[in-house]
């Protein structure tokens, strides 16, 4: 029987879930408001953030031996994800920016062929799990049920990322010349802009939020080669549904998806897997650029 | 049957040794192409993606298994070649298409999924091929799409989810059960016998979730579940799901009120080696666990693995390996490899594999095991993961429905 307090739990459940999803997709957002390029092979840099976790935290890892580890690695974990992108930026995608997206959505396909395998020949197949960090490991009575307290860090977590994000793009000149980078690249590079290097920051921004989010999946999912892919999927429909390009459709958007998804469990069950395409069907057929599709990156 | 029962037909169960398996071979008689000569086989599975953690196995317990025939003096050869399904039924049937009309092969074997083997069954059929499933579990390629090439060597998802309910019911006092079941073929068919012998034993379905596959987020079927308060939970969810279940249901000490947690896959090494310190206990099913039985054809088949491939085998390595050595000896017993040989070999055969004798009812095509592995799996002394602290092996007959097929 459905409850006001298991409705308000699937919502909270929902919106954890969310930021997770928000996480992901807020680099792809990101990364298309400012440099025009859907990178495909975002998931992967996701994936590359949960296992960098594993085999930092893991026995034997890096920092296993360290007190805190899990932490440490939340923050090392990312940084080296966000390496991986800017390599990736500066060397591969680099040369196609002008090219029709077409061509860049084939070659980040490419390159989620070449890092997922590569990690399955690195890493082989079998799942990996990180444990949970004692500190926040404990459940909090919410409506009277036990629940587990590292929903709420999510949902702490991904509230801090996305008000720096907002806080660096709307009050900061750092988020003025991005914005401007996005909207007229040639005015920008005229005005003194040095454009590549802001490209290059936003895909390293992208990236490591990606490795984050990748990083704060591990104690929560089993880590696989495969794991990006599931998640760029759920990626593209919520910056579709917010609006490709828009940081804030991005945070809309997942949590949107987040929380219809749980409400749809309740009552929905059986059409549960098929409302986000569902929601992505009326948002373009209404308002085809999106929710906040007006907007181009934040 | 009592578990004592149980036990004394383990004890006599697989005495043969591989050796002696291999032995038989020089026996063959000399009908059609005399007993001698070279059967290939065409091993298809998943060697890519996340059912690669299937194919694999199945890969080397084929290849270990044609090594031992060809290093051995039985006059008939094995030639194994691989092909990826990519856990894609129009691939699985590509794959099968190009080993029949361009490389010959006189055997396809392996499947890891049931929508693979469902399709390339039908596809055998046209091309009178013999097909030898040694994984997938779904019962409909030996009941209502069984045809005359299609056998399986392994015991079937009715019989292994029959035997699970059986364990339940005798390991368990509760009768209130939840099913949180993977919403595709799989989950559906295992759920559907699972619930069927738990009511027959007296449980009541309290409640029942459906989570797609690979979903990655089971918040809401926890919720929904301990609300339902049941006494016993199953679940078919297997490999990266099951781990990601566990991992969150332990954020929701959903171990701790949950008396009896059913996890038909949870033996299966791969859970625990992952989960670590997060694993939990569990009634489980498997086809092999490698410690069972204890015999020296076991022991032998272990050895060897562990020598080849530097790990313990797992259930679908030695069903693969087993299955092999199910169509050597069918060849040895009706004295040709012709396909029509190899048929009416395998009909009524009784072979030895590492867990025991299996043998092929000719009715459906379907093997019944002498043994299926159940019991409570948790932290055993000299294993760094988790294997069976208690086992009671359900003799397979028992299980085995009667025949519900027209060849």
């Amino acid at each position: 029987m459905v409850t006001l307090d298991s409705i308000a739990l699937a919502i909270v459940s929902g919106i954890a879930n969310g930021m997770l999803l928000f996480l992901a997709a807020v680099g792809l957002t990101l990364i298309f408001g400012v440099l025009d390029v859907l990178n495909f092979a975002h998931g992967s840099l996701y994936m590359l953030g949960a296992y960098f976790t594993y085999f930092l935290v893991s026995d034997g890892g890096l920092l296993a031996s360290l007190p805190g580890s899990f932490w440490l690695a939340l923050v090392v974990a990312p940084l080296l994800v966000a390496l991986v992108g800017v390599v990736m930026e500066r060397f591969i995608i680099r040369p196609v920016y002008d090219q029709d997206h077409e061509f860049q959505l084939l070659l980040t396909f490419g390159l989620v062929l070449v890092i997922d395998n590569g990690a399955r020949i690195l890493w082989g197949t079998d799942f990996r799990s990180v444990s949970p960090p004692g500190l926040i490991d404990f459940q909090i009575n919410l409506l009277g049920s036990g629940y587990p307290f590292y929903n709420v860090f999510l949902i702490i977590v991904g509230a801090l990322a996305a008000l720096t994000m907002w806080l660096v793009f709307e009050r900061t000149r750092v988020g003025k010349i991005v914005r401007a980078s996005s909207q007229d690249r040639g005015m920008a590079n005229a005005l003194g802009v040095n454009v590549p290097l802001v490209f290059t920051g936003t895909f390293l921004l992208g990236s490591l939020l990606a490795g984050l989010g990748g990083a704060l999946a591990a104690p929560y999912q089993s880590i696989q080669p495969t794991m990006g892919e599931s998640i760029i999927i759920e990626s593209f429909i919520i910056v579709v549904i917010g609006g490709l390009g828009s940081f804030g459709g991005a945070f809309a958007g997942a949590l949107l998806i987040g929380v219809v998804n749980s409400l749809a469990f309740l009552y929905l069950p059986s059409l549960q897997p098929v409302i986000p395409f569902l929601l992505v069907a009326v948002v373009l057929l209404t308002r085809p650029a999106g929710l906040f599709g007006k907007e181009v990156a934040a | 049957m009592s578990s004592h029962r149980r036990r004394d037909v383990l004890k006599g169960a697989g005495a043969i040794g591989v050796g002696a398996m291999t032995s038989l071979a020089g026996c063959a008689g000399n009908q059609g192409n005399g007993g001698s000569g070279t059967i290939s086989v065409g091993h298809l599975a998943a060697l890519s993606g996340p059912f690669a953690t299937i194919g694999n196995p199945s890969r080397d317990g084929a290849d270990l298994a044609a090594k031992q025939i060809n290093n051995s003096d039985s006059d008939i050869e094995i030639d194994v070649t691989h092909a990826d399904t990519e856990s894609s039924p129009e691939t699985g049937v590509t794959k099968a298409r190009e080993l029949v009309q361009q490389e010959n092969i006189d055997v396809l074997m392996g499947f890891g999924s049931s929508s693979v083997a469902k399709a390339v069954s039908e596809f055998a059929n046209t091309q009178d091929t013999l097909m030898v499933t040694t994984i997938a579990q779904t019962p409909d390629i030996t009941t209502s799409g069984c045809n005359r090439v299609t056998f399986r060597t392994a015991s079937n998802l009715d019989q292994l989810t029959t035997a699970l309910a059986q364990t339940t019911d005798e390991m368990t006092d509760g009768t209130r059960i939840a099913g949180i079941l993977p919403d595709y073929t799989f989950g559906q068919q295992t759920w559907e016998v699972y619930q069927r012998e738990m009511e027959n034993l007296g449980a009541e379905v309290v409640n029942e979730t459906f989570p797609s596959f690979g979903q990655g987020d089971y918040q809401n079927e926890i919720q929904e579940t301990l609300n339902a308060d049941p006494d016993i939970v199953y679940t078919s969810m297997w490999a990266g799901d099951l781990i990601t279940f566990i991992q969150q249901a332990n954020g929701f000490d959903f171990f701790e009120q949950i008396p009896d947690f059913v996890a038909g896959s949870g033996a299966i090494t791969d859970v625990s080696r992952s989960l670590g310190s997060d694993m939990q206990e569990m009634i489980a099913v498997d086809r092999y666990f490698f410690q069972y039985p204890d015999t020296e054809n076991n022991q032998q088949f272990v050895d060897a693995w562990q020598s080849e491939y530097d790990e313990i085998p797992v259930n679908v390595g030695q069903e693969t390996y087993a299955g092999v050595y199910g169509v050597l000896e069918a060849a040895n017993a009706s004295g040709g490899t012709s396909t029509d040989d190899l048929i009416s070999g395998l009909e009524g055969l009784e072979w030895q594999a590492p867990e025991g004798t299996k043998t092929m009812r000719a009715a459906d095509h379907q093997a019944i095991d002498d043994n299926i592995w159940t019991g409570r799996v948790g932290p055993v002394d000299d294993l760094d993961f988790y294997g069976f602290t208690e086992m009671l092996p359900v003799d397979g007959a028992s299980v085995t429905p009667e025949p519900d097929c027209d060849l």
